[in-house]
């Protein structure tokens, strides 16, 4: 007994202790990015100030936010961004002069619009295969669940061809196209779901007379709104973040987080570190301040595999 | 009521659902017919063509070529077998550390240990902020603030940048890979967890087990469904994964890709025809996709068969 207690205790430690340092790492790597964006070029890098505070002597005739300025004019100083193809026999280009405004915009459309269609092609989809037990609900979900395990490998050729010959490549449509799917794993939490719903609710709507779309968008849809905005907000993160679908489907139509790509990466418009990290906050503090208020949603227990009886 | 009353009834009542079903899957089986069914077919048919400028309209011109995008596919990945090894080396740093950690880290907070919450908010913290913003700040960090660090402390002069040495550079990948992967394993592993009966917990704890004897007898079997789906998930991204190599070199790291990181930067550059500095065509880029799948696909199913087979028992 006294064995068991002290090995429980040192591998209590030893993983509390790995979690630790991971969490150090974590948090300090936010932390030296703010107080870094902070900074002035000439106390980082000429000074070498890599580690403490802003030194007040090298920053003081510049503002505390003087390199966040600098982000946002830097997109002004973005070549145009072009594209030139083929649909069919037809030329198209497109070209677009970037603004942090216009970025800001598609990236609401894109995180926002995406979330919605995507959380609500799930959860129809998911609604309907656990409600109505045809064959057809059957075979829906055999194929949802093989396209997760096939591994396709090299599509993008095969979607740009797609898109462009649908005449929808670099535009908005493109992601109203893509993002309204039903493939993935919250397809699976939504049939879960609407399975472990009683069936009771429903007839006693159906006995009343109520219509099968009214059976849906006020039983069913109310009935399933935490769940439904779980999934959005996880959905909502997952495409403000999202840099590289923008970078390869929508090139003259940049997000935020492409743009970030585009300055620090492509074009080298911000060459210094400090700015770099002042780029990185802008986009990593929205997020962050929505994973502070709703981290229980966010991180509400979502179980995909199961438990074996 | 009659009979023929409610055999009324039951027939307009299967009808309104029959039709509202169909037209409630209509739009997102439509969008799943066009952009999965028809992409993926198209992309079979690509790996048969060639597309070429039309001499005569504005456009091209369409030819079937057999074999010969997969003959310069596989030229590519012959050429190109370190970007193989790379990915192997990056699935198996996650398979055989970063999985392992995941499992060890959701089973400490499933117990509920000292400041669990705190450390899953922390791992969850990657899938919250952009990959390319924790990328770009480790990148920084690594190269600069680590360097001038150890440096000071040791005295010993260290190469840097550390990302762009070719003997330090993969390891960086490896360990950022590593370090950020947590995410929705541990979502996912201690929801599975939780959902352990508590009885059976407490009555293994009254025989006196310890947390290994517990996590290796009655947790990982129990929760080894989703365990399996980790893995086939991971084989599934072999060779898809590059995103984390994106976002620390962004377009230009070639020099230390994945195939899933080269696969995405040649599509970004490639045309129907061959131009500017793309190195492939959509055509010869589908063959080559085509080839990997055909590569990935029996070691996925033959994996998947195995782990059902071996799995511990719960018994």
């Amino acid at each position: 007994m006294k064995q068991k207690k002290l090995l429980d205790r040192i591998i209590k430690f030893l993983i509390f202790a790995i979690l630790i340092i991971y969490a150090l790492s974590m948090t300090l790597l936010l932390l030296w990015g703010f107080i870094t964006s902070l900074k002035s070029d000439i106390d980082f890098t000429i000074m070498g100030n890599r580690i403490l505070l802003p030194s007040t002597e090298w920053s003081k005739n510049e503002l505390l936010f003087f390199n966040y300025r600098l982000f946002f004019e830097s997109v002004k100083e973005l070549p145009p961004l072009r594209t030139f193809f083929y649909t069919g026999n037809r030329l198209v280009s497109h070209e677009t002069n970037v603004t942090f405004l216009a970025m800001v915009i598609n990236t609401v459309l894109y995180a926002g619009g995406g979330a919605v269609l995507s959380t609500m092609a799930s959860c129809i989809v998911g609604y309907l295969v656990a409600k109505f037990k045809f064959r057809f609900s059957k075979f829906v979900y055999g194929f949802a669940l093989t396209i997760m395990i096939i591994p396709v490998v090299g599509s993008y050729p095969s979607m740009l061809a797609v898109l462009r010959t649908l005449g929808v490549y670099d535009t908005y449509f493109t992601h109203v196209l893509q993002k309204f799917t039903f493939g993935g794993m919250y397809f699976f939490v939504f049939v879960a779901f609407f399975e472990g719903m009683s069936d009771a609710y429903f007839e006693a709507a159906e006995i009343d007379g109520a219509s099968q779309m009214k059976i849906f968008t006020h039983i069913a849809i109310p009935l399933a709104i935490k769940i439904i905005s779980t999934v959005m907000l996880i959905h909502f993160v997952s495409y403000w973040n999202d840099y590289s679908s923008p970078m390869i489907y929508t090139p003259t139509l940049p997000t935020l987080a492409t743009g970030i790509s585009l300055v620090i990466n492509e074009y080298i418009v911000l060459a210094d570190i400090p700015s770099q990290c002042a780029a990185c906050m802008t986009l990593a503090i929205p997020i962050l301040l929505i994973f502070i208020f709703f981290n229980d949603k966010l991180m509400g227990n979502i179980s995909m595999g199961g438990i074996k009886e | 009521m009659s009979k023929d009353n409610i055999k009324l009834k039951t027939y307009s009542r299967n009808r309104s659902r029959v039709i509202f079903y169909t037209l409630m899957m209509a739009l997102p089986i439509a969008q799943m017919l066009i952009f999965y069914v028809i992409v993926n077919a198209n992309m079979f048919l690509m790996a048969f063509q060639k597309y070429e400028y039309s001499a005569t309209s504005t456009g091209y011109n369409v030819s079937f070529v057999f074999l010969d995008n997969f003959r310069t596919a596989w030229v590519t990945f012959t050429n190109n077998f370190i970007m193989v090894k790379r990915s192997l080396i990056l699935f198996a740093a996650n398979m055989f550390i970063g999985f392992p950690l995941a499992l060890i880290f959701s089973f400490y907070i499933y117990k509920g240990f000292a400041l669990s919450k705190f450390f899953k908010l922390v791992l969850f913290m990657p899938q919250v902020i952009s990959g390319l913003i924790f990328a770009l700040l480790f990148k920084y960090l690594v190269n600069d603030v680590y360097v001038q660090v150890v440096s000071s402390i040791t005295g010993a002069e260290i190469q840097y940048p550390l990302s762009a040495q070719s003997s330090s550079e993969l390891g960086v990948i490896i360990f950022y890979n590593v370090w950020v992967s947590f995410g929705v394993k541990i979502l996912l592993f201690s929801g599975s967890m939780s959902g352990i009966d508590n009885s059976l917990v407490e009555s293994a704890e009254l025989d006196g087990v310890n947390l290994y004897q517990e996590f290796r007898y009655i947790t990982f079997p129990l929760i080894y469904p989703t365990v399996v789906q980790f893995i086939v998930l991971g084989l599934v991204g072999i060779f898809t994964d590059g995103m984390h190599i994106l976002a620390l070199y962004g377009k230009k790291g070639e020099r230390i890709a994945s195939f899933g990181y080269y696969l995405f930067i040649q599509a970004d550059k490639a045309d129907y025809v061959l131009e500017g500095s793309a190195r492939h065509t959509y055509s010869d880029l589908s063959a080559l996709g085509l080839l990997l799948t055909a590569m990935t696909l029996p070691v996925t199913v033959i994996v998947k068969k195995l782990c059902n087979k071996f799995g511990p028992s719960t018994d």
